[in-house]
């Protein structure tokens, strides 16, 4: 073996997963590949989650049959919120690195976290009417929660009102890394003023939930994280391929599958 | 109060909300690569490339 090889660095093999993911085609190519298990893994633990959050799970001894609305409600809260969290991170390495897939991660974040959000206040809603006698209070938490969906749709808004899709991300990214001093504020907003809506109920100690009732509701946690990848890289790999139609790879994955080793055995229709 | 009609509504505006947005992209790569094939195809008929 060659010794100049031997004494060279290796490189650190996470450093190298980043770098790979920085290229195009091969982002295009290993999200094809994970998409289809995710989804999968998001309707397996979706089914699971909702068979025993709506079926097995007694009902709560002060909110009735409406604690089940819990099952969505907060696992779509949590992710409106982690969304946002790691569409600032992505935006914070697009603007510093100018790492495009970053760009196209963070912009694809987007839709997803504004649509968890909508789901989150809706379903929200729909618990306080017979919880609360009130459908919509201007508690601090709604409120909060309220001014993380016009953030998500600002940043969607800032993104589409460009021609350019690189000036666009980069300025949308600037966005949601201003927004993301709203986070702290909608968790803890709960402890900063005196809210009708109610404390966490799970933090990293413990719970207060029976487990016949926690178990579904972690279930269905993760399989938003599922649906929150698997939707991420289906717009992001859209998202890329509308930006290099005039690339050769793109062409050769979409156009002629046969010809490219990465797509050959999905892309056929 | 029966709570049956808010729970059902909270989760079928969910899911409509969420296979919406999981739905939206996957239609639009499909009408994408048709518009690129087509694309491809008057480029092989015609003079000119699309690079």
């Amino acid at each position: 073996m060659n010794r100049k090889q031997d004494n060279k660095p290796r490189k650190n093999a996470l450093i190298l997963f980043f770098h790979k993911m920085g290229s195009p085609p091969w982002f295009y190519g290993l999200s094809g590949k994970l998409v289809p298990w995710l989804w999968a893994a998001f309707v397996v633990l979706a089914m699971c989650g909702l068979y025993l959050g709506l079926f097995r799970a007694p009902p709560d001894y002060l909110q009735g049959e409406s604690f089940r609305i819990m099952y969505i409600h907060v696992p779509a809260a949590w992710m409106s919120m982690m969304i946002y969290g790691l569409m600032a991170v992505m935006g914070f390495i697009a603007l510093v690195w100018r790492i495009r897939i970053a760009e196209i991660l963070a912009m694809s974040s987007a839709p997803v976290g504004a649509a968890f959000t909508l789901a989150a206040l809706i379903s929200g809603a729909l618990w306080g009417r017979p919880t609360w006698g009130a459908y919509w209070v201007w508690d601090a938490r709604l409120t909060s929660e309220l001014v993380l969906l016009f953030l998500y749709l600002g940043v969607l808004g800032l993104y589409n009102a460009f021609d350019e899709p690189r000036k666009a991300a980069r300025a949308a990214c600037l966005l949601a890394l201003v927004g993301a001093v709203n986070l702290p504020i909608i968790h803890y907003s709960v402890q900063w003023w005196n809210t009708l809506h109610q404390g966490s109920s799970i933090s990293v100690t413990g719970s207060s939930i029976h487990p016949s009732m926690l178990w579904p509701l972690l279930i269905m946690a993760l399989a938003t994280k599922f649906y929150y990848a698997a939707n991420l890289l289906s717009r992001a790999r859209l998202m890329l391929a509308q930006q290099d139609l005039r690339k050769g790879w793109i062409q050769k994955a979409l156009v002629k599958p046969a010809d490219n080793p990465l797509e050959g055995h999905s892309e056929n229709e | 109060m029966s709570h049956a009609p808010f729970i059902w509504s909270a989760y079928g505006i969910t899911a409509i909300i969420l296979l919406w947005t999981a739905i939206s992209p996957v239609l639009r790569l499909s009408r994408f690569k048709r518009d690129l094939r087509q694309l491809a195809d008057q480029e092989q008929s015609g003079p000119g490339t699309i690079t």
